[in-house]
Parts: structure tokens; C-alpha cells; sequence
């Protein structure tokens, strides 16, 4: 300690006052550190969130809007089915057009059971059970059906859906709603 | 040997980490991930069909009593029904009147699910629910007095019934109200939520919580 007084006290009598030069403080560099904590926070929530659910149920505005309800019962993964005002979806793909709430007569010959889309849930169900060796086959198929419907469409259509579902030996049905509590 | 030392100090110093290419990395990834976030929390609820919901209760045993409880959804409101007694609420049915009108608000129709949930838990789950337990499983011996069908209910909706009322009914049925955290001494948990679960690789759901009319068929039976 006493040696760095010392240095000072020689500093101060070898440098002039005058010849000193003028203090400027050094250039101060952006702290990005704190700024990028947060970034990394919002990131992985965002993609926890994202990655959280099997399924994704795109909602538009007058198109396909899902119930509210009281249910805090969570999806598993399984064939989904979407009846929106225009189109019934199954996984992603366009099956049959809807027009007022209702399929043409012409893709339910018996009035029951729209054709289309049991074709298609036959071939996805011979994918499962292909995708899925030791789960017994046929006789281990779970068939759980995912279906989610607009908010306006008439129970008929939904009723044919589940019709046809049940002919296609899936039997199980989970409706999709819009949670209004956590869980 | 000291001019050496400091030379040393000096080629030791190590740069900042350059964070730019991870900050515009992230800022890439953060209005994408922004932009396909759902921000609704999606869940389902249970429902089976008539048939699926008879061919379980037939390997059941017979001998028991069944309560068989039905709810129409009409036009002009809920209408419900038991096997074994017939309408619900009978001088209405005498009138030709449904259990639970429908109320008029702003041009459009309303069903009354409150007063629903309230009818189901007062004349079928308050005098009952002593005698039936959903929790006992399949294989427990019954009480005298229990139902071979408790917990079930099937929902019967009109053609042109919009599906929002459908969902509404069911959770009507399934859902205790407010009142039975008073009045139902083994509410478990104080909670009066009713969950479905089902875990990975498992066949069945498993019920938690505490539930009225929890298995529901939908459909003409």
C-alpha cells in the first residue's frame, strides 16, 4: 500500500499538472447479455408451448370456431377429423365440401354414412395398424377419433361423422373444445 | 525477465464473445414461433356412442337396477327422461311442456345449462350418489339401491341442434355445481373439476376428480 502512494506521489511530481492529458471515459460497448437472457427465456417458452400439444387445430374466423368448455381433459394422438363451415378435414387433408351445415345427398348414398370419408378413415386405419406391428392388429386398433367441429354446425353432420367413424371401426370419440380453465 | 512477464499479460487477454449472430438467430426465430403459438389451450371431451355405450353395460352384471337417464335435446329446450320413471319432471310432460325451456336473449334462443346441471344434481346425484360410486370399478360389489348405469347418461340432440349446445350439455351433465362443495361431504380435494386421463401406451381413460354424469353417449340410442 505504502509502495503505491509512493507511485503516485512520483507520478504527480514527474508529470505536470498542464501536460496531463484530458480525462475521457472509454467507449462504452452495448451490454447485449441481459438482452439475450430474455430472448432465451421467451424462446423456449415459446417453443415448449408449441411443441406441448400432439395435435394443432388451426381455428379461423367464421370458418372453424371450437366450443368453449368446462373440460381440463387433455388430447392424445389419434386420427383427427375438422368439420368446418366449407370442408371436412381429416389430418390436414380436404375429404369432403360442406354447404349450409350439410353434405351433398350424392356423398351419403345411405344418408348415414359419407363415403368419402370412410374411404379415408379405412386407409388411415390400415396405416396405423401397418405403422404399429405389435400392437396385435386389428384386434389391438384403439380407434380413438379426434373431431373438431364449428361452433354453428348442425348435430346431423356431426351425428353422420360419428356414423361414418363408427363403420370405419373407430369408436372412440374425444370432441375437441377450447379450455376455459387451466389444467 | 520482468520486460518478458508483461509481454506474457498482454497476448493472455481474451475478446468478448461475439453475440450478434445469435441475437439476429433469435430474432428470426422469435416472431416465427410467435406467429404459429397457439395461445388457446385445446382439450376434448369424452363421449361415446349409444351402441359402444350398451355393448359395455351388457357385460355387466344384469341383476342390477339400471337408471337409464336420458336428456333430448329440442327446440324448445331440454327434456329429460329416466327408464325406469319415465319423464323427468311429469306435470310438465303432462302439458306437453320440456323440463328446461329455453330463454329468449337478443333475438336468439338460450339453453338454460345452469338450471340443467342444477335439475341433474338435485333429483338424480344428491339422493343417489351415497349408494354409487364411479371410483369402485367394474369388478366391486354394488350396494343395494346402485345402479349398473351410474355416471352415464345419454344425450339425445335434434338434427338441426347447433353443436356449441351440445357441448354445453355435456358439460352440464358431467360437472358438479357450485353448491355440491357444501353439501357432498367426500368432495375430494375441494375441487369440483372432472378430468379424463390417459396415459401413454394405456387403453383406457381414467376418470379424476369428481364427476356427475361423466360417461356420456350422444346419439339416438
Amino acid at each position: 500500500m505504502a509502495d503505491v502512494k509512493m507511485d503516485e506521489t512520483q507520478l504527480e511530481e514527474e508529470v505536470p499538472r498542464k501536460a496531463r492529458k484530458p480525462f475521457t471515459p472509454e467507449e462504452g460497448g452495448l451490454t447485449i447479455t441481459s438482452l439475450m437472457d430474455a430472448l432465451t427465456i421467451i424462446l423456449i417458452f415459446l417453443l415448449k408451448s408449441y411443441g406441448s400439444d400432439p395435435m394443432q387445430v388451426p381455428q379461423k374466423k367464421n370458418e372453424l370456431m371450437i366450443p368453449k368448455s368446462d373440460s381440463m381433459s387433455n388430447m392424445v394422438d389419434c386420427v383427427d377429423i375438422q368439420i368446418s363451415r366449407t370442408t371436412i378435414v381429416v389430418k390436414g387433408k380436404k375429404i369432403v365440401a360442406v354447404n349450409n351445415g350439410a353434405v351433398s345427398s350424392s356423398d351419403t348414398p345411405d344418408g348415414f354414412t359419407i363415403k368419402a370419408l370412410k374411404d379415408a378413415l379405412d386407409e388411415y386405419r390400415q396405416k396405423e395398424i401397418e405403422s404399429k406391428p405389435n400392437a396385435g392388429g386389428e384386434k389391438g386398433f384403439q380407434g380413438d377419433a379426434f373431431i373438431a367441429a364449428d361452433t354453428t354446425i348442425p348435430w346431423k353432420l356431426v351425428n353422420q361423422v360419428m356414423m361414418t367413424c363408427t363403420r370405419a371401426k373407430y369408436v372412440r370419440f374425444s370432441f375437441a373444445i377450447v379450455k376455459t380453465r387451466g389444467g | 525477465m520482468a520486460k518478458k512477464s508483461k509481454r506474457l499479460e498482454v497476448d493472455m487477454k481474451v475478446e468478448d464473445v461475439n453475440l450478434m449472430p445469435i441475437m439476429n438467430l433469435m430474432c428470426m426465430l422469435i416472431p416465427f414461433t410467435l406467429l404459429s403459438a397457439q395461445f388457446v389451450q385445446i382439450g376434448i371431451v369424452l363421449v361415446d356412442t349409444p351402441r359402444q355405450s350398451r355393448s359395455q353395460q351388457q357385460k355387466q352384471d344384469d341383476n342390477q337396477k339400471t337408471l337409464g337417464l336420458t336428456i333430448n335435446i329440442k327446440q324448445d329446450g331440454y327434456d329429460i327422461s329416466t327408464k325406469s320413471g319415465g319423464s323427468a319432471c311429469p306435470q310438465r310432460a303432462a302439458m306437453n311442456q320440456v323440463c328446461i325451456p329455453v330463454t329468449m336473449a337478443g333475438g336468439k334462443k338460450v339453453y338454460n345449462a345452469a338450471a340443467l346441471r342444477k335439475f341433474l344434481y338435485d333429483k338424480f346425484y344428491k339422493p343417489h350418489y351415497k349408494n354409487n360410486s364411479l371410483a369402485a370399478g367394474k369388478d366391486a360389489p354394488k350396494s343395494a339401491g346402485a345402479f349398473s348405469d351410474w355416471g352415464k347418461v345419454t344425450i339425445v340432440p335434434e338434427d338441426t341442434i347447433p353443436y356449441e349446445n351440445v357441448i354445453e350439455t355435456l358439460d352440464a351433465a358431467r360437472e358438479l355445481p357450485p353448491e355440491a362443495k357444501n353439501e357432498i361431504q367426500d368432495v375430494k380435494g375441494g375441487t369440483l373439476a372432472c378430468v379424463f386421463k390417459k396415459k401413454p401406451g394405456e387403453k383406457d381413460w381414467q376418470l379424476e376428480g369428481n364427476c356427475m354424469f361423466p360417461l356420456v353417449a350422444v346419439g339416438r340410442p
